[in-house]
């Protein structure tokens, strides 16, 4: 507080007063910024812009980007946006921090980065303000959200261990975080839950509504995972996508999951063996028929609202595939260097007859989102998106909260 | 018979942001003592301290930080247009009506003065409401400053690459405006604000011996520190040198004048 001037009378007989008063300040201090995300008509996408530190929101209807706001804990660190979900009934966002090495940042950067602790943080979906962080283990690698909205899922896709010099099947497997959003705040969170799940788990799927059960690509262990989270132990059975699998010698590289709309199949893309495997999820078996083989690494696909059709983005070469699940026919796009689209990464369905498609371009300019006919794969629109986007949430127009 | 000092915080330029402040809310009491200089018997001065007042000691005090914290806001910041270049953060003036801070990573005004207190005061974070905190955004409004003082400020900070060689003679100069504030003198670090922070660039090169790292990596680091400050795995509690406040050429010339080895 400042100090009082006190008398200043000095010399005079009488005695001067002054006093001092305290203006109070009129209005708010600190008002919120301006950044409303309004939904679009024909609802919007949310795409993780993982080396920008940035989210982007596609305007589904016109395909273009009509916001861009930054995300993650620090101002100039790598936070690494990996992965969306949204949870509309709420007006929540959570998208998982991952703070991945950055080439050119500096010997202490190399060091040191790759051990960060990821996080999760739950923003508005108002104007994606954050409203709660809670810290997971290193390189969370997807986060899904049960239909219902109660259990928040993260998986640790930690290379690092499965490739330590005395990495053993058991030391290499990492966990799941296993959280229930309502509990995130925006200090002192309590720490979720962690259950082991297998060698650098990766894309996840859960059983509707309540996500009792995750489906997890497991990269490391060429399987595909089945977790029970209502488990106190986290009971987990792993099902291998092949035989004569061994550890260190990835055959198959499983690298996404996803689950059929009437929960009755996952279907798991492999990064290695370039295909897609479906598992029976009643039967607990992958089912007894050939893969269906890409000419390149398949990545996040998705599913038709009848489950009968599967788009998968692959790379190397890139394109996309539109699978008839039932024959196993695939039709292949092939995306060139004119396409406006380097390294597909994530498929979203938008129930309309569009795909959306997000590529991650050459990590160092902007990827972009492609609005694809679904039948034809043709592509409709083009929006360039941020460093390295690898996601897609999609917004119905009704969840405007 | 009373009057009233309703002293204002003048905008614009602001030479020595640190002595400032202080400068300011001093007035009024001097204002309040030559008014009381002509011994007119009785007389009441009342002095209306504004937040904005209140705010500006804020702004220069380091208690704003940690216990024992020896830099304020005042010491990176520059209040006006004619905002000193050698200093690590953005001018201030029109800062509530940016839209982004931190090269567009944050959009919050307080989320952005918050990432400051963490980093580089090791201070609590500021909550709205909060008498203290909102006095320092009082100050902050009333900042003025041309059109591009408005815009989002460019924060470059670019990869750790190693400039080359420069002139030592400039490299001088750029020493005493960027560095020996807190830093001290070059190889004694005489006269430094932060008598921990290390004296350059012995202190540095020791603390990166051989073994650990190569030559080369050795050199970078003080590329790393500039640029990037405490972030990306380093740590301690400078701030970054964006490309535009120190570029590249400027770094070549202040690394020939510490002799880097």
């Amino acid at each position: 507080m400042l100090a009082a001037s006190g008398a200043a009378g000095s010399g005079c007989s009488g005695e001067d007063e002054t006093i001092t008063e305290d203006e109070p300040l009129e209005g708010d201090a600190w008002p919120a910024a301006p950044r409303p995300l309004t939904i679009p008509p024909q609802g919007m996408g949310l795409v993780t812009n993982s080396f920008a530190d940035t989210i982007s929101a596609v305007d589904l209807g016109t395909g273009a980007v009509f916001a861009t706001l930054p995300v993650g804990r620090n101002p100039v660190d790598i936070d690494g946006p990996h992965h969306v979900a949204v949870d509309p009934a709420s007006g929540s966002v959570f998208v998982a921090l991952s703070y991945p090495v950055i080439g050119g940042a500096g010997p202490h950067a190399g060091h040191g980065s790759s051990q960060a602790l990821g996080w999760v943080q739950r923003l508005s979906l108002a104007d994606l303000s954050v409203t709660g962080q809670v810290r997971v283990e290193t390189n969370p690698g997807d986060v899904v959200l049960s239909d219902d909205g109660s259990r928040l899922v993260v998986s640790h896709f930690d290379l690092a261990a499965t490739t330590a010099p005395d990495a053993t099947l058991e030391t290499a497997r990492a966990t799941l975080a296993v959280i229930d959003p309502t509990t995130i705040q925006l200090s002192g969170s309590a720490e979720p839950r962690f259950v082991t799940a297998c060698a650098a788990p990766h894309g996840m799927a859960l059983s509707r509504p309540d996500g009792r059960f995750a489906f997890v690509a497991c990269y490391a262990e060429d399987a595909l995972a089945v977790v029970d989270l209502d488990a106190s132990d986290g009971a987990v059975e792993r099902y291998p996508l092949g035989a004569g699998i061994v550890f260190g010698n990835v055959a198959y590289g499983p690298y996404a999951a996803s689950l059929s709309p009437d929960g009755s199949r996952v279907a798991v893309t492999s990064l290695v063996s370039r295909d897609i495997r479906f598992f029976d999820v009643e039967a607990r078996r992958f089912e007894d028929r050939d893969p269906v083989v890409l000419r390149g690494a398949a990545y996040f696909p998705t599913w038709s609202e009848d489950g009968a059709t599967l788009w998968a983005p692959m790379q190397s070469p890139d394109g996309i595939v539109r699978v008839d699940v039932a024959s196993g026919a695939a039709e292949e796009r092939a995306f060139t260097r004119d396409d406006g689209c380097k390294l597909p990464h994530e498929a979203e369905h938008l129930g309309d007859g569009r795909i959306a498609l997000v590529c991650e371009g050459d990590h160092e300019g902007p990827g972009s989102v492609l609005m694809l006919d679904a039948d034809s794969l043709e592509t409709l629109t083009q929006t360039e998106v941020g460093v390295f986007p690898d996601s897609i949430a999609h917004v119905p127009p009704a969840a405007a909260p | 018979m009373s009057r009233v000092c309703a002293a204002r915080v003048p905008t614009g330029s602001a030479a020595s942001p640190r002595s400032a402040a202080p400068a300011l809310l001093a007035s009024c009491a001097l204002l309040a003592a030559a008014l009381g200089a002509g011994c007119s018997d009785g007389e009441t001065t009342t002095v209306t301290v504004t937040p904005a007042m209140r705010g500006a000691e804020r702004f220069a005090d380091p208690a704003l930080g940690r216990e024992g914290n020896l830099v304020a806001c005042a010491d990176c910041h520059a209040t006006g247009a004619d905002a000193d270049p050698m200093l690590p953060g953005a001018p201030l003036g029109r800062v509530t009506e940016r839209p982004s801070f931190w090269g567009g990573q944050e959009v919050d005004l307080l989320r952005s003065v918050n990432q400051c207190l963490f980093w580089f005061m090791g201070g609590q974070p500021l909550v709205a409401g909060d008498p203290e905190g909102d006095d320092l955004f009082a100050y902050l409004e009333s900042l003025d400053g041309d059109d591009a003082l408005a815009a989002a400020q460019p924060f470059t900070l670019g990869l750790v690459v190693w400039p080359g060689p420069g002139d030592p003679t400039r490299g001088d100069v750029l020493y005493r405006d960027a560095c020996q504030f807190c830093h001290g003198a070059k190889s004694t670090g005489e006269g430094a604000l932060i008598t921990s922070s290390p004296v350059l660039p012995e202190d540095t090169v020791v603390a990166h011996p051989d073994g650990e790292y190569t030559a080369e990596e050795r050199r970078l680091v003080f590329v790393e520190k500039v640029r990037h400050g405490p972030f990306l795995g380093y740590g301690g509690s400078m701030p970054p040198f964006s490309i535009e406040v120190l570029s590249d050429i400027d770094l070549a010339d202040l690394f020939s004048y510490m002799e880097i080895p």
